[in-house]
């Protein structure tokens, strides 16, 4: 698992190979399958007017992404139009584990983090007590969600030349100004590195899988339904959470905040 | 409290008269507003109506309805005389009516017309399914204080003769479409060949080393060129010494195809020497350039030669023969190259 795919999700859509009406994905190439996609997303997109209409098309067009998913096309492109294609479906959770998806290969995605904090502002906590602050994950600030590795290296280069540069045009006028220029250069490329380490490291800090919560679920102490909750108003649809272990069909988790409690299997994705 | 050893006096058994006339006492009590006793008016169909020419009738409307909708039936009594104390027909107790009718709900009828001894009752009703062809019969029964000699109470059946139509509903219009409820960028996806490509790029390992030493070699080059664009003195005064010894060849060459060769020989050893040494402007004469150039710290040897030569090619110009001596430009070329190369 790469660094960024630690935040890989699971997905039960993405395992399905059969989209709507019987099309069987498996026997498509891959760009039959966007075509259908694109195709249901057109159509949805032309029926917005009326819920009841839009919806399923919505649903068949995020069906096809995630069958572009399953086959290992991971792009921020695809991940962006696959968490837009469930979130007009109406189906949350499955969008921000779209957007989680999306951002394992592409950190830096602005639109990627831009959608996901949408959709987790979409997620409805009670108005009342701190529940809201226990789930919601703080947002991360590193460097490696700004830049890309490609802008990054890009950068780093250009440090290095303009401190190269100002090393050779102090040989050519012997002017002082070219030499602190070089050192401002060479202090930029620098910070830019640590920068980039204090990411990686931040990137390798939490292995564990990232879980959604699918349907309004209770956090208990125990696994088992007769174990008191731990929280008091039931989790939400969408709310994010790391697995920390499972047993007897019970996955214990730790919410953003710090707290550790159990959840159905069923309830997560 | 009777002692016990008093005699008992037998009662007398009431006679048989007395229970008629027990009878008749509870039946006055009981008496209705109708001034009948209650346990005489007929237990079903009597609503109150006394008169001696009572008729009832039903008005139902409309004749053909649609499955679901409602119709509404009118019960109007004429000829009572006590219009205002006739009740209700309660229809929902009626299971005739149930049986064919749900639900069944009160309503308000139209207003009598004052003077006439009238009432009317209406009702709404919705028939069950479309089996509903007919309307029942309602038994209406009234109190006629005329009749003394047999029952009272006179029973009319009021029917509605006209069939009731029930006929297929409506398609039920679709619900009011609901917009959406999303933004418009989640409307705005990427679409093409670009979601097919299976990762995003990034730089392969190697380019790291790659561009780390382009940069130095970048600046190396441009170090290189600028120096080439701009020399130091040494080579700039190479770089001149070199074009001063091409142009003196030149001014050699070009000479000897000129009518007066001694002059050009002179004129293009003269001018390398100005270049090369930096004579003062106005040093034309042989003994003129022979001091400057031992002023320049030429050694006297060379000097000597120059001179010689610079003399040799006044005698030519101004010989009576008028020849130039042949030697004159390869001596030429020759000093130039000596005084180049020492």
């Amino acid at each position: 698992m790469t660094p960024v795919g630690m935040f890989v999700v699971l997905s039960l859509a993405a395992g399905s190979p059969v989209g709507s009406g019987g099309f069987v994905y498996e026997r498509e190439s891959d760009a039959d399958v966007l075509q259908h996609a694109e195709r249901a997303f057109t159509d949805g997109t032309k029926h917005r007017d009326d819920a009841a209409t839009a919806r399923p098309q919505f649903g068949n067009a995020a069906r096809g992404y995630d069958e572009l998913w399953r086959r290992g096309v991971r792009n921020p492109a695809l991940a962006l139009a696959r968490a837009n294609a469930h979130r007009l479906a109406g189906d949350l959770p499955a969008a921000i584990a779209a957007f989680h998806d999306g951002l394992a290969v592409a950190r830096y995605d602005r639109a990627l983090r831009v959608g996901l904090e949408a959709a987790r502002s979409a997620v409805s906590y009670p108005l009342t007590g701190d529940l809201a602050r226990q789930c919601r994950p703080p947002t991360p600030a590193t460097i490696g969600t700004r830049m890309s590795p490609l802008e990054a290296s890009l950068a780093a280069w250009a440090f290095w030349l303009v401190a190269c540069v100002g090393v050779v045009r102090y040989a050519m006028t012997r002017g002082p100004g070219w030499l602190v220029v070089a050192g401002a250069a060479l202090n930029a490329l620098m910070v830019l590195g640590g920068l980039w380490a204090y990411d990686w490291r931040q990137a390798l800090a939490d292995p564990r899988l990232l879980l959604v919560v699918t349907d309004d679920a209770t956090l208990r102490r125990g696994n088992g339904p007769t174990y008191p909750p731990r929280l008091e108003p039931n989790l939400p649809k969408g709310v994010e959470a790391r697995e920390v272990a499972r047993r007897g069909g019970w996955v214990q988790v730790e919410l953003a905040g710090g707290t550790v409690g159990w959840l159905p299997e069923t309830a997560v994705q | 409290m009777t002692p016990r050893n008093a005699p008992t006096i037998p009662h007398p058994s009431p006679p048989r008269s007395g229970v008629f006339v027990a009878l008749f006492l509870l039946g006055t009590l009981t008496t209705t507003g109708h001034g009948q006793p209650a346990f005489f008016e007929p237990k079903e169909g009597f609503y109150g109506a006394r008169g001696t020419a009572v008729t009832a009738a039903w008005a139902v409307e409309p004749g053909t309805i649609r499955e679901g909708e409602f119709l509404t039936a009118t019960l109007t009594v004429r000829g009572a005389t006590n219009p205002h104390e006739i009740a209700r027909p309660d229809l929902r107790k009626l299971s005739a009516y149930t049986a064919k009718f749900d639900p069944i709900e009160d309503t308000i009828g139209p207003a009598a017309n004052p003077g006439t001894k009238e009432v009317a009752f209406a009702y709404r009703l919705r028939p069950r399914n479309r089996d509903v062809t007919s309307f029942p019969t309602l038994t209406f029964a009234y109190l006629n204080p005329a009749v003394t000699t047999s029952d009272p109470f006179q029973r009319l059946r009021v029917k509605w003769e006209h069939p009731i139509t029930v006929v297929v509903a409506a398609a039920k219009p679709p619900p009011p479409a609901v917009p959406l409820d999303a933004s418009d960028h989640l409307f705005d996806v990427p679409t093409g060949p670009r979601l097919l490509v299976r990762e995003p790029f990034a730089p392969p390992p190697w380019a790291w080393p790659v561009l780390a030493a382009l940069a130095p070699l970048v600046a190396g080059a441009w170090y290189v060129a600028w120096r080439r664009v701009y020399p130091d003195e040494a080579r700039l005064a190479r770089q001149r010494r070199s074009v001063a010894v091409r142009r003196a060849a030149a001014a050699i060459r070009r000479a000897g195809k000129s009518p007066d060769p001694a002059a050009g020989y002179a004129a293009a050893v003269v001018g390398f020497l100005r270049t090369r040494y930096a004579l003062p402007p106005g040093v034309e004469t042989p003994a003129e350039v022979g001091d400057a150039l031992r002023a320049a710290g030429l050694s006297e040897r060379l000097v000597a030669v120059a001179v010689a030569l610079l003399r040799r090619c006044d005698a030519a110009r101004f010989a009576p023969s008028g020849r130039a001596d042949p030697s004159l430009a390869d001596d030429a070329r020759q000093l130039v190259a000596h005084l180049e190369a020492g």
